[in-house]
């Protein structure tokens, strides 16, 4: 993915994950790679970026952490979105799809009025 | 130790092991192993796997809390002038009223560190020549922002029982044995001016590492594409 394109989907990076986690509980990895299916392979999330998204989003209280059990590689640190956490994810959503044709009128389709 | 184990721990080598800290090791621990596990269960040999693993996270400074990437060397610069400023400035309130005890004695102290830090001020300049440009290093605001709270908690606590023991040392003989308080003149009364004002010459301290927040916030780095 080239850096303009990540550019603009830079923004939404708390999204995607509020969204994954919407689907139900999930540790680090396993939130990036169903990211990665999400987008068809298109995408990729950093860890990085995990990582800060994911604190930011706890500050936040859109979602919260637990220690799983132990497993092979030592223990794991699952997310759960709350409460507040969904309506967020709702109303990016909504706002995401009126910003979403918006964009599209504004800067899509520009041979149409010939 | 596993090979994940030993580069994870090079990854926090130089991290204070606060609570957050280990967590935040465990967390990437973890899913760095999961992620090479998945990678092999692919088709990948252990060795490549590994290194994929590695290369999906090199740094975590930009990862503790508090930690803010800064231009380092303009930080240092300015923080060297300041600190500079405020105690010529110290010495120089000190001059006139140096007949005084002990102020004679503090202000020739206040000029000797002044030269001190003057010297150290040269010696990083001119070893500044050799460092990259706009190097950047991160630093712990937080940690800053308590040093900074706690001098100027013991300042307070300090200036209190200063005054404090002055005015014992003035006043307390009226109060027990009703011996009348002598100021014999202006230059008594200065000499009691002096002895209480004195002590205020600290907050050098507390301004001095005050400037660590002020002036980390002035050389933050902002709007880079480390992130992501």
């Amino acid at each position: 993915m080239d850096s303009i394109s990540s550019d603009l989907v830079r923004g939404h990076i708390d999204t995607m994950i509020l969204r994954v986690l919407n689907d139900g509980d999930n540790y680090g990895y396993e939130i990036v790679k169903s990211i990665g299916k999400n987008s068809g392979g298109a995408y990729e999330l950093k860890e990085p970026s995990l990582y800060t998204s994911l604190k930011r989003l706890e500050t936040q209280r859109l979602i919260e952490s637990y220690w799983g059990d132990e497993s092979q590689g030592g223990r794991r640190k699952y997310y759960r979105i709350t409460q507040s956490g969904v309506q967020s994810y709702q109303k990016a959503l909504a706002q995401w799809n009126i910003a979403k044709d918006l964009i599209d009128m504004l800067i899509g389709g520009g041979n149409q009025h010939e | 130790m596993s090979d994940l184990d030993i580069y994870v721990n090079n990854l926090f080598a130089k991290q204070k092991q606060t609570r957050e800290v280990q967590d935040l090791k465990a967390e990437i621990r973890a899913n760095l192993e999961a992620k090479k596990n998945d990678l092999i269960a692919g088709g990948m040999s252990e060795k490549e796997a590994l290194e994929q693993a590695k290369s999906g996270i090199t740094e975590v400074d930009s990862l503790i809390s508090g930690n803010m990437k800064i231009y380092i060397n303009p930080f240092k610069q300015e923080r060297y002038q300041r600190c500079l400023i405020y105690l010529l400035s110290a010495w120089l309130f000190t001059i006139p009223v140096s007949v005084y005890y002990p102020v004679g004695r503090i202000s020739v102290t206040l000029f000797l560190i002044s030269a001190g830090i003057g010297i150290s001020y040269f010696v990083f300049q001119s070893a500044l020549k050799k460092r990259p440009e706009n190097e950047t290093e991160y630093v712990n605001v937080k940690r800053y922002e308590r040093m900074a709270k706690a001098a100027w908690i013991i300042w307070a606590v300090f200036i209190l029982l200063c005054s404090l023991l002055t005015t014992a040392a003035y006043f307390s003989s009226n109060i027990w044995f009703g011996r009348s308080v002598s100021i014999t003149g202006p230059y008594a009364l200065g000499q009691l001016f002096v002895n209480y004002l004195n002590p205020f010459l600290t907050v050098l301290c507390p301004l001095s590492l005050g400037l660590n927040v002020r002036l980390a916030g002035k050389y933050e780095v902002r709007n880079d594409g480390t992130a992501e």
